[in-house]
């Protein structure tokens, strides 16, 4: 934690406003509160928080944080699930919330550049003119920032057969610690040297700050067909995600729900799931009428190997609309069954599915917690999600924990520790249970070779070594404080 | 790494049985869905400004991390209650509540009160100049004169620097016709399909009447029997939005009981603020023994008109409309009563209306009761980028379903120099009716 | 910083165990000019990790090598005492074909894990030259695509995880098996294009792509290229969602000397897979769009074969060649640009465009024209201020040998060469890995 001293603090901001104008500098304790969390459990209070309008104001203000030595964090909207845009270390929160022009839309070419603050559906409302839109659609897609997308290389339930951030990212605009400015990539698909733009994408604000973004976008497909699948428990319809993979059908969306989210979801907006349902898929297939007709059928062939209580496609936009709103719109209304969630995002190879869902059923008993499971199973990416109440005494640490235990089962079964969320300040302590020490010394050196005096978002990512689960630490890994990696 | 540390037995500064329930307060996961349909935060990019913002300061001031100060309310100040955050919150957070709940606790630590702010504004500082601030001046004394709200105008002192009859003279917008609020019964025409009463509340007679006549009109159309009662109180809405919530109840037991009396099919209201208040007596009594169940009631029985007319069904519209007109959601009608089909069915059953649907529809104009006087420059801005989204759709009316809407919009229009015309959803239909060829 | 690191040549024979250095020094292991002292060619990751800690210690210049088949890419070599072959890690670790991964070592070729992948009706989404010869971790190395477009554009995007030995000996994985990780860096990314300075590949695991049941291979010719590349857009903006759209001119037909090929005009092929019925509709959808045959399995194949070699095999291997990657929209410009320098300099450029990418492969044969190596640079140059002034740039593939070191053969990125230059520090800080032989001469 960073501690500057009032009066410092005091320059500081004054030094700030007038880099970004006084209503752009949030200073009052009362307000810095407001910027203490994101979308995770965590929580951590910033010294100020700086909303700049354009590039060069970010690079003063990053210039700033040089000469005071004080951390920035990059935020965008702030419904990062690992604790991404938590200031742990105090310093400067940097929101992009004001940068929101899209630059460029080049329908030719089918590209576009934005400055990092564009809510990811906005750019997709902006093409849709065009023809044209933006593939990878995290379910905060209505609120979450692409310049957050680009740091947590998010995927959502279209990843599937379209590819998450990173397959669309051409080009970035860097502010770098030291106050450069830099181009990684542009427009263009093929870049030389070394695939800065590739090592950005996911980097979770460690790297840079980035200004600009050059995507590029993807025809509206012809037709979009969706299929409900309600099965009587989470066995057959594993089994049924698993078998429409192996058939060499890759749908467009390939989504699990197991009860307990049904519920909630049908609470929240009743989108026509059964109630009485032990898991449901939603499947999503799109492209040419010809194409989709086929291949719908043959999911509804795999699926019916499974004794699907019921198969059901939607008819009309409207329908469909409904049947996604119910999926997206879960794991907010799982704020109606407890107080809180504690989201996994562990992912395992798609054979494996089943399972892991078999262990996270024991983990759920064994800590008399309910958890509820919502998988992009089409990926493997599972989303078990714990519910607890931070204001009974313990109940968070045990949410912790349980997540912890769900983890361990995901990295056994050969999976990873994040499929989309990425590691932040809420998984770092797990970073051992995949990597070995050199491939976190491989991983430091890159941060090292971007910046040497770890301002940008520090304390996430890699273990500090302070961790809220016991988790065996060896010793080999280079810390210059009690709680920094590197 | 949770630092929060609860301590129940410190002493919240929520306090009393209209404290905003911790239940409610911590169904917020904080997942940010709300942010990109809450006007304030919208512009300004600052999350102090947002509904997800504004519980974290409602749970800071529950765990006595902070206090109650003009720092931290002045952000409640800023949320325009339009409640448009409730409709996009998974989670099922009743912001509406919880917001109404903690600004009633403000108010026991803000003196002078908000109300009387309101009027010390009116009066003192945006007086004369804008026919708006003149409408909604008529408001705040048809209010005094109508919903027996004079105590607080003693309170405040200030009603006697204004002569009413001068006020309502001065305003150009304030309809010429008039509006008949004395106890009487307009027969349907034909066979009567229900017994329905209207409500009158307080400003819309006042300055909306020619309106408010075409109302029955269409009513009594579609084969209602339409009561007017005298001595209708003001719905309260006004109250319960800057957290004077006694004061709601009083009025709201004042018409549960001229309505009562009535034995009607329905309650109907044309003013989506009142219709939403009126919706919630049930809620807002429910503590009141000898009230509860009768508020529930009653509730049960307001019905919004156009949601009242579609339910019916109405009687096709035969008369073209050649207009291009677009539809501005009223926050009330959207967001509290979740009503958002019924008026746009009502108006693409009218022959030649061309409706184009409006960008950001369910963004709220920035009147918001009260809150274009108390907080005047914000809503002039929610109601510039209001403005440019209309002026993006070409059309040549914008249709909506509340005065303060109304009021607002033609605000806008003024402000900007638009010749686009602001009516009611009813106006259009009563064109389509024939029994007006325009407005 | 200027990276210039010490390197006292050792030689290797001293210091590397006899039992590593099990192949012997012959001319196809000469990268431009330079031969190296010895060959190793590692059994297992282990054997290559125990080797490259000995090279580091000893500061010996390294350069790894698959198939050799783009052993000439990149700036000169400053110095070459070893090479190290991969082709002995040659394991397919897995196949999940219920998962649609494979993990395989990188020494395999392109080819035999095509075909293992063939076994349960996959394919890996990547067509490097010479696939026959090219191994995986080349591939990747590289990291250019090739004509097939399909989902994604780049080789880098087909891969789920990656393991490799760094400069100083030490093994280190990133990513993982499933297709859907943000667990860490994305470090692969590092060395996919990379051209094993920074470490050498050994494993790689990627996510597969069924085969589709059936594709055809459509073919068109045209008097102009412009033609040809309108028609290439008109597709690639169109419903149809081809496997490869490619525009040949005439140059490169007669080099290719395919029988498939007109070899006096510009010619248009596309590639399309799918089920029977959205085949049909793509190959209708297409001939509205352009007079074309459809072609035989086995013609096609070659077809795609020679393609994809472009620029590698025997036959088209030229002199100078460039990579111009730009907008697709300008494709047209671009080529009008090469063909008029190339006449100001009395040469005749071969053009193969994959315009879906926006990619424009421009090479030349000088075969003896005494052309001066000026001439050459300010032809290069010119291309270069024209494809930046179109938000492109150019990689020069192909260059005489003895002028190599007259020019960066990769263009200017953005400024972000400092940034490279910090990575080449953290990671081969001795510089054993290919020195000079990268982006900067790092
Ligand atoms: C209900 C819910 C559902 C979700 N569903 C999905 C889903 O389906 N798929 C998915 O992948 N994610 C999902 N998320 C997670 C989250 O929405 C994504 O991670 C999103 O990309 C975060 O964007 P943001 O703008 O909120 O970023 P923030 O949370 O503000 O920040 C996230 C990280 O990005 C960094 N950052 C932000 N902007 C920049 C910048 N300009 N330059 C450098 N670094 C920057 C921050 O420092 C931080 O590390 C969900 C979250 C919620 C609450």
């Amino acid at each position: 934690m960073v501690s500057l001293g009032k009066p410092s603090t005091r320059r500081l901001i004054e030094e700030l406003k007038s880099v970004v104008g006084d209503e752009y500098v949030i200073h009052r304790d009362e307000d810095l509160l407001v910027f203490e969390y994101d979308g995770s459990v965590d929580k951590a209070l910033p010294t100020a928080v700086v909303l700049p309008a354009d590039t060069n104001e970010v690079v003063s203000v990053t210039k700033l944080a040089a000469t005071y030595s004080i951390p920035i964090t990059a935020r965008g909207a702030g419904t990062g699930l690992s604790g991404g845009a938590i200031a742990n270390h105090g310093g400067i929160v940097l929101a992009l919330t004001r940068m929101t022009r899209i630059i460029q839309i080049d329908a030719e070419n089918m590209t576009a550049i934005v400055e990092p603050g564009v809510v990811n559906i906005d750019l997709s409302t902006a093409t849709a003119p065009y023809g044209l839109y933006y593939p990878p659609d995290p379910s905060s897609q209505k609120v979450c920032t692409l310049g957050g997308n680009v740091a947590e290389n998010s995927g959502g339930p279209h990843c599937l057969a379209y590819g998450v951030t990173t397959n669309y990212v051409l080009g970035l605009e860097v502010v770098l610690a030291n106050g450069s400015v830099q181009w990684f990539g542009e427009t263009t698909r093929e870049v030389g040297g070394y695939d800065l733009r590739g090592i950005m994408v996911g980097s979770e604000g460690t790297l840079g700050i980035v200004t600009k973004i050059a995507v590029r976008l993807v025809k509206i497909p012809e037709v979009v067909r969706t299929l409900l699948a309600v099965f009587n428990n989470v066995e057959d319809a594993s089994l049924a995600v698993s078998d429409i993979i192996a058939a060499g059908i890759v749908p467009a969306a390939l989504e699990m729900m197991d009860k307990l989210c049904i519920r909630a979801a049908e609470a929240s907006v009743p989108a026509g799931y059964p109630q009485d349902a032990g898991a449901i898929l939603l499947v999503e297939v799109d492209g040419l009428s010809e194409v989709t007709d086929e291949q719908v059928a043959d999911i509804i062939h795999v699926c019916n190997k499974h004794s699907p209580i019921e198969i059901r496609t939607a008819s009309d936009n409207i329908e469909r609309e409904k049947l996604w709103a119910g999926r997206k719109g879960v794991i907010g209304a799982l704020g109606r069954l407890a107080p809180n969630y504690y989201l996994v995002d562990g992912t395992v190879p798609r054979t494996r599915i089943m399972d892991t869902l078999k262990g996270v059923e024991k983990i759920s008993k064994d800590y008399e917690l309910p958890i509820g499971n919502l998988l992009h199973a089409g990926d493997g990416n599972l989303h078990p999600l714990i519910l607890f109440d931070e204001r009974k005494p313990g109940d968070t640490q045990k949410a912790l924990e349980a997540g912890g235990k769900i983890l361990e089962l995901c990295i056994q079964a050969g999976g990873v520790l994040s499929g989309e969320h990425g590691i932040g300040m809420e998984k770092q302590e797990y970073m051992p249970l995949m990597f070995t020490d050199d491939d976190m010394t491989s991983m430091a050196k890159l941060k090292l070779a971007f910046e040497t005096n770890d301002i940008l978002n520090p304390g996430k990512i890699f273990p500090t070594g302070s961790s809220h689960v016991a988790i065996p630490q060896t010793g080999a890994i280079s810390r210059t404080g009690p709680d920094a990696f590197i | 790494m949770i630092q929060k540390s609860l301590n129940k037995d410190t002493l919240s500064l929520f306090s009393g049985p209209d404290a905003p329930l911790e239940d409610d307060m911590y169904k917020c996961v904080h997942c940010g869905f709300c942010l990109q349909v809450c006007p304030t935060y919208l512009e300004t990019g600052l999350e102090t400004e947002s509904p997800r913002g504004r519980i974290a300061l409602m749970k800071a001031v529950n765990e006595n991390r902070i206090t109650l100060n003009p720092g931290v309310y002045r952000h409640w100040d800023l949320c325009i209650q339009c409640r448009a955050c409730e409709v996009a919150c998974p989670s099922g957070v009743p912001y509406g509540n919880l917001i109404q709940a903690t600004m009633s606790q403000v108010n026991k630590y803000r003196k002078p009160s908000l109300l009387s702010k309101i009027l010390a504004h009116v009066f003192l500082n945006t007086i004369l100049p804008s026919q708006r601030v003149l409408s909604i001046l008529t408001l705040s004394l048809r209010m005094y004169q109508q919903s027996g709200i004079q105590w607080l105008a003693r309170k405040s002192g200030l009603l006697k620097f204004v002569g009413l009859a001068d006020l309502e003279s001065s305003s150009p917008r304030v309809s010429r016709s008039s509006f008949k609020t004395q106890d009487r019964m307009i027969p349907a025409q034909g066979k009567p399909r229900a017994k329905v009463g209207l409500v009158s509340g307080c400003v819309m007679p006042l300055i909306h009447a020619e309106q408010m006549n075409s109302m029955v009109k269409i009513l009594t159309h579609n084969g209602c029997d339409v009561e007017i009662t005298t001595g209708q109180a003001c719905c309260g809405a006004i109250h319960s939005h800057v957290g004077e919530l006694e004061r709601s109840r009083e009025l709201a037991r004042i018409n549960i009981d001229i309505f009562e009396a009535r034995n009607l099919d329905a309650v109907i209201s044309a003013s989506a603020g009142c219709g939403t208040l009126m919706k919630e007596y049930g809620h807002l009594l429910r503590e009141d023994q000898s009230y509860a169940d009768r508020a529930e009631r009653f509730s049960q029985k307001v019905k919004d008109i156009h949601e009242f007319l579609v339910d019916l069904p109405f009687v096709p519209p035969t008369h073209q409309v050649d207009k291009r007109v677009t539809y501005q959601d009223s926050c009330h009608l959207a967001n509290s009563q979740r009503i958002t089909d019924a008026p746009r069915i009502l108006l693409r059953a009218i022959p030649g209306l061309d409706l184009v649907e409006l960008p950001s529809s369910n963004i709220c104009c920035g009147a918001g009761g009260t809150y274009s006087i108390t907080e005047r420059d914000f809503s002039q801005r929610v109601l510039d980028s209001k403005m440019e989204s209309i002026a993006s759709t070409e059309a040549a009316i914008v249709a909506t379903a509340n005065p303060g809407c109304i009021i607002q919009l033609e605000y806008g229009t003024s402000r900007t120099g638009s010749n686009t015309k602001i009516l009611y959803v009813t106006d259009l239909l009563y064109m389509g009716y024939g029994f007006k060829a325009d407005m | 910083m200027e990276f210039e690191p010490p390197h006292p040549s050792t030689n290797p024979l001293t210091v590397v165990p006899d039992y590593m250095l099990n192949r012997p020094v012959t001319p196809e292991h000469t990268i431009h000019d330079l031969s190296p002292s010895a060959v190793a060619r590692p059994k297992s990751i282990d054997e290559l990790s125990d080797l490259m800690s000995i090279t580091n210690d000893n500061n010996l210049a390294i350069a790894p090598r698959g198939g050799g088949t783009q052993i000439s890419l990149g700036n000169p070599l400053r110095a070459y005492d070893l090479a190290i072959e991969t082709t002995g890690l040659n394991k397919m670790v897995s196949h999940d074909y219920a998962d649609l991964t494979a993990t395989v070592e990188a020494g395999v070729t392109v080819s035999n894990f095509q075909d293992t992948l063939a076994n349960h009706r996959q394919f890996l989404a990547i067509d490097p030259p010479l696939p026959n010869q090219a191994t995986i971790g080349g591939a990747l190395a590289v990291g250019h695509s090739g004509p097939m477009k399909w989902q994604y554009w780049n080789p880098r995007d087909t891969v789920i995880g990656m393991k490799v030995v760094q400069p100083n000996g030490t093994l280190v994985k990133s990513g993982g098996r499933v297709v859907k990780n943000v667990s860490g860096y994305d470090m692969a990314r590092l060395h996919i294009g990379g051209l094993g300075t920074l470490g050498i590949i050994v494993e790689v695991s990627f996510k597969l792509t069924p085969k589709p049941p059936v594709e055809a291979t459509l073919i068109g010719s045209f008097d102009t290229i412009n033609e040809s590349l309108e028609k290439a857009m008109l597709i690639y903006q169109s419903d149809v969602l081809p496997l490869a759209i490619v525009t040949i001119d005439n140059k490169a037909a007669e080099q290719m000397r395919s029988d498939a090929l007109h070899q006096s005009r510009h010619t248009l092929i596309v590639k399309l897979a799918g089920r029977e019925r959205g085949l049909a509709r793509q190959i209708n959808e297409c001939r509205n769009l352009f007079q074309c045959d459809s072609m035989n399995e086995k013609d096609a194949a070659s077809l795609w074969g020679s393609i994809s070699n472009f620029g590698y095999d025997k036959v088209t291997l030229p002199t100078l060649g460039v990579r111009i990657s730009a907008p697709p929209s300008k494709l047209a410009l671009l080529s009008k640009v090469i063909y008029d320098l190339s006449t100001d300099t009395a040469l005749t450029p071969a053009l193969v465009a994959h315009p879906a990418h926006g990619t424009l492969i421009a090479n030349w044969h000088l075969d003896g024209s005494p052309i001066q190596s000026s001439t050459l640079r300010a032809m290069i140059g010119q291309i270069r201020n024209h494809t930046r002034t179109l938000r492109g740039h150019t990689f020069v593939e192909h260059y005489p040998i003895p002028q190599r070191s007259d020019l960066d053969v990769w263009d200017n990125y953005g400024g972000s060469m400092e940034t490279m230059r910090n990575l080449k520090a953290q990671y081969d800080p001795r510089g054993t890995l290919n020195p000079g032989r990268f982006i900067g001469h790092i």
